[in-house]
């Protein structure tokens, strides 16, 4: 076992850098325009990449004749299954898909040739030009008829059309329901939601004269896809470089090697140009990846006011490939074991096959479906028990120093704070008008998701260089995508070094120049990539202490950092600068100034089991709760939300600002989830409903409540300056908020996200219906 | 004023004379070039980003005349003569304009892929209406649809371009 690294703390700290609304560094690019994205990108002599894909749902490939397609003027070249390497995508043993279909097709925007052409509109010409034989065959559209024996197959080489399936058990939960004053079962849905990036996926690939590799593109793993194309095109990795560029939205929608990245490349070998292939916002729709839709049931067996035993099964819609299901139905399984504090817990979970768009990571990442059932539960058993629910909630709620049954060690925990505080904001007490209710819900996540890519260690790079004048630049494996990532390194930098926020320039996402990372999601990046930051730039001041020992004659262990200067720590107007000692090691010494930092926690081990068993702790727990008040038309089923209070409890926020828009932005998606977003549904040949934003409703600006974003900080040992990381938890606790609120308002519970005013009116005529008959009998 | 000639074969033989950020452009331009192919592949502007192409989410919101127009619906064989007003023309020289400096500092970015449309939309408000309240703010700009923030730093940061706006009127 390795040992774990605790980053030193030095806590609870008051910090120069840390802790302030400093501007983003990216911000000006973005507000002029200057920031390049995927389809910016361009280069001499480029082609214009497009892919033919499946009009049929579930369907051999017969023929295929790419003649037509070839004699048009401007095409350079036509590629199929034949042209591309051998390589399956998708993570370690679930990789399953050709980034070109082989001889089926198993969803409508299944890849199966691409054109590669002079301008794109001759490159989707000659795209339609390509003529196909099929041999259609029954799709497959619901996961429960999916997973009979008797459906139709989509993978002729599984057994089933169960993609994977996760059972374990902690404790004894037969015997704990057996104990149990009273057992609930109740079964909860949600949707299939889309994560709406504004920039479409897509890359720009070049193959170069020396046989290298170069892309460029919106990723979250740029360290992960040079793996993983060196390994499709059996180049040696020094031979592959991903230049990240920005990222115009990612939720988790970036955290897979694309088709499109393959198929690019592929063209550009073959015709020697550069090639740029972005998606139409219609492919994005029905041919990137989507949330998994859900059907969960719990059962909780409760002991006087404790809940002593929990069973979950759920069931997830994976979509026509593998992908990340496994470790999505993980997430939620070990989610649903450690919301509360639960002596028996049992799961069983099935992510199966069907003939729709594949459903990989989304921001929440199995959270919103387990985090809905579980959260609505516990008002419905609160309520049938007579207990009030947050008084309920207070009481099995996880506290700090707890050891749940999965072996997560809670050494920080701001759970009973977040409840107090967004209950408060919405003002929970006050006496209500008729019509409104006020619902919350608590919220659990983790920092850095270990199941995802099991095949090494989750581990951050950095490297720290102090130029002579006392600047510097640090180079990290991440990736921004948006969130503030740069600009949470540039303070981590600052802060440890003891220079001004302005004098850090930051480089992330390049693999030339970056050592190897995981990349963004899981909520990883501020805590890992932190911790590696701050272990590099300590490694810079190790050598500047020494340096400065050596100019002031005074020994290390009597020197401190004080704003820019050392200084002996006895006498502080006997100082050097750090731009003095930066330039007496280049020029008096003849050296240089670099620290390295390499961050694994040790709970990040590489398993190959872990999307089965339950995985093992991470590093930092997230705990969060949202509060919100609602009011209904019980006329129409229309609702308005009053106010939403969240509150995350992040350990320390490194910039409030950018932590409060992980808040607003994961309020953003759970709440779209929970009310205006249909979901990606398809009708039974497997043909999608929605391919546009106009049809596919998300939230405006005129659409959104009032947020109170609060940030709890609970200062955890683990992470750099007490860091654990924000995003996800509120994705996953607004949707039981909201349907809690409406049964406080109208009496009705709505199991089945989204809640629209259709639902509710329908029932509300059950529930009328029901009374008139209780009524007469 | 500088003045810059850009002179393109095609198909079709219309030429339009285009002001853009100030800079004169003569184009040969087929009818179906719309606005924002003009700006970002002929002339460069990539600031003003393409995101659904049919008019959905207003992330190409650039002003013509002034108004506020999504450049993915105009086409520019219809605009002879029209001031164009992309993100790259809102600052003047190192000078950020105050609804970039309030969105810089208010952290009302996030991806930023949204962001050059909503500066663009937020500056055609507070032209026509220099004293917004939240809810007007609100409605102006519900066609510009931003995925990360939800909204809220966005409206925060065009009251604070309101206000700093009438602070150098009253200079």
């Amino acid at each position: 076992m390795k040992k774990r690294q605790h980053a030193k703390s030095n806590l609870p700290g008051s910090f120069q850098v840390i802790g302030k609304r400093v501007p983003r560094v990216d911000a000006w690019k973005k507000v002029t325009g200057q920031e390049q994205y995927t389809e910016d990108i361009k280069l001499p002599n480029s082609l214009w990449g497009k892919i033919l894909r499946s009009p049929y749902a579930h369907a051999i490939l017969k023929k295929i004749d790419t003649s037509k397609a070839e004699k048009i003027s401007g095409v350079k070249a036509v590629i199929t299954f034949k042209d591309i390497p051998p390589y399956k995508l998708g993570y370690s043993i679930h990789a399953d898909k050709y980034a070109l279909c082989k001889d089926k097709v198993r969803y409508i925007g299944d890849e199966i040739a691409a054109v590669a052409a002079v301008d794109e509109a001759t490159a989707e010409k000659a795209a339609n030009q390509i003529l196909v034989d099929y041999e259609i065959l029954q799709p497959v559209i619901d996961p429960l008829q999916a997973m009979k024996p008797k459906a139709a197959r989509l993978h002729e080489e599984r057994s089933s059309n169960i993609s994977v399936e996760s059972h374990y058990e902690y404790g004894n939960t037969a015997k704990g329901f057996k104990d149990a004053d009273h057992i609930f079962e109740d079964t909860f849905e949600t949707q299939r939601q889309c994560h709406v990036c504004m920039e479409t996926h897509g890359c720009v690939a070049s193959w170069n004269t020396d046989d290298s590799l170069s892309v460029w593109t919106s990723t979250q793993i740029p360290h992960l896809m040079k793996r993983f194309l060196a390994k499709a095109f059996k180049l040696p990795f020094n031979k592959v470089r991903i230049n990240k560029v920005g990222v115009g939205g990612a939720f988790g929608a970036r955290t897979d090697l694309f088709p499109y990245d393959i198929i690019a490349s592929c063209l550009s070998k073959k015709t020697g140009r550069a090639v740029k292939l972005i998606l139409s916002r219609e492919e994005e729709f029905f041919a990137t990846v989507t949330r998994h839709p859900s059907v969960v049931t719990i059962k909780t067996g409760v002991k006087g006011n404790k809940i002593t035993t929990r069973q979950v099964k759920a069931i997830l819609n994976a979509g026509a490939y593998a992908t990340q299901s496994g470790n999505v139905l993980g997430s939620l399984g070990w989610k649903g074991a450690n919301y509360y504090r639960t002596e028996n817990y049992k799961f069983d979970g099935y992510a199966a096959l069907t003939n729709t768009a594949i459903c990989s990571a989304y921001r929440g990442y199995g959270g919103p479906q387990i985090g809905f059932a579980l959260e609505s539960q516990i008002d419905m058993i609160a309520e049938k028990l007579h207990l009030d629910p947050v008084a309920f909630r207070l009481n099995n709620a996880n506290r700090k120093g707890d050891i749940t049954i999965s072996g997560c060690e809670f050494r920080s925990c701001g759970l009973t704070e977040c409840i107090q505080k967004t209950t408060e904001s919405i003002g929970w007490d006050k006496k209500k008008k008729r019509n409104k209710g006020r619902g919350m819900a608590i919220g659990f996540g983790e920092t850095s998701w270990r199941g995802a890519y099991y095949d090494d260690s989750d581990v951050s790079t950095a490297i720290v260089k102090m130029n002579m004048d006392g600047t510097a630049h640090v180079i990290v494996g991440g990736a921004e995508i948006g969130v503030g990532y740069d600009t949470a390194m540039a303070q981590i930098a600052a802060e440890t070094l003891g220079i001004p926020f302005e004098h850090v320039s930051v480089h992330s996402g390049d693999t030339d120049l970056a050592a190897y990372d995981y990349g963004l999601y899981g909520t990883r990046g501020t805590l890992t990539s932190g911790a590696a930051v701050k272990l590099a730039a300590e490694e810079v001041n190790r050598q500047l202490l020494q340096a400065g020992s050596e100019l002031l004659g005074v020994s290390e262990k009597g020197l401190s950092v004080v704003s820019q200067k050392i200084c002996v720590k006895k006498n502080l107007k006997k100082a050097v600068s750090l731009s003095e000692i930066a330039d007496y090691i280049y020029s008096g010494k003849g050296l240089a100034l670099i620290g390295k930092g390499i961050y694994a926690p040790e709970t990040n081990l590489p398993d190959e089991t872990a999307y089965i068993q339950p995985p093992g702790p991470a590093p930092a727990y997230l705990f969060g709760a949202v509060a919100l008040e609602v009011e209904v038309d019980q006329q129409t089923g229309q609702f308005k939300i009053g106010k939403i209070a969240a509150a995350v409890d992040c350990g320390k926020a490194v910039n409030p600002s950018a932590a409060e828009g992980q808040i607003e932005g994961d309020l953003y998606h759970g709440l779209g989830m929970a009310t205006v977003e249909p979901g990606l549904t398809y009708d039974e040949s497997g043909t999608p409903h929605y391919k546009h934003m106009a049809d596919y409703k998300i939230l405006t600006s005129a659409d959104m409540p009032p947020i109170d974003s609060i940030l709890v900080e609970s200062n955890d040992p683990v992470g750099p300056f007490g860091i654990k990381g924000i995003s996800q938890v509120t994705t996953s606790t607004v949707g039981a908020a909201l349907a809690n609120a409406l049964y406080d308002a109208t009496g009705i519970r709505i199991k089945e996200l989204p809640i629209t005013p259709e639902k509710i009116m329908e029932a509300l005529k059950k529930k009328t219906a029901m009374q008139q008959r209780n009524h007469r009998s | 004023m500088s003045s810059k000639a850009i002179v393109m074969q095609s198909d079709e033989k219309k030429e339009v004379h285009l002001v853009v950020n100030g800079d004169s452009y003569e184009l040969l331009v087929s009818s179906h070039e719309t606005l924002l192919e003009t700006i970002r592949d002929r002339l460069g502007l990539t600031g003003t980003k393409h995101a659904c192409g049919t008019g959905e989410c207003c992330a190409c919101t650039v002003l013509i005349d002034g108004k506020p127009m999504l450049a993915c619906l105009s086409l520019a064989a219809d605009l002879e003569g029209s001031e164009i007003t992309t993100v790259e023309g809102l600052a003047e020289g190192d000078q950020l304009h105050p609804i970039q400096e309030s969105f810089v500092e208010k952290g009302a970015i996030q991806c930023g892929y949204c962001t050059p449309g909503f500066l663009m939309a937020v500056k055609a408000l507070l032209d026509e209406n220099p004293n917004p309240s939240e809810s007007d703010i609100r409605w102006y700009l519900r066609g510009n649809l931003c995925r990360c923030t939800g909204y809220v730093k966005i409206v925060e940061a065009s009251l604070e371009a309101a206000k700093r706006m009438k602070g150098v009127d009253n200079k």
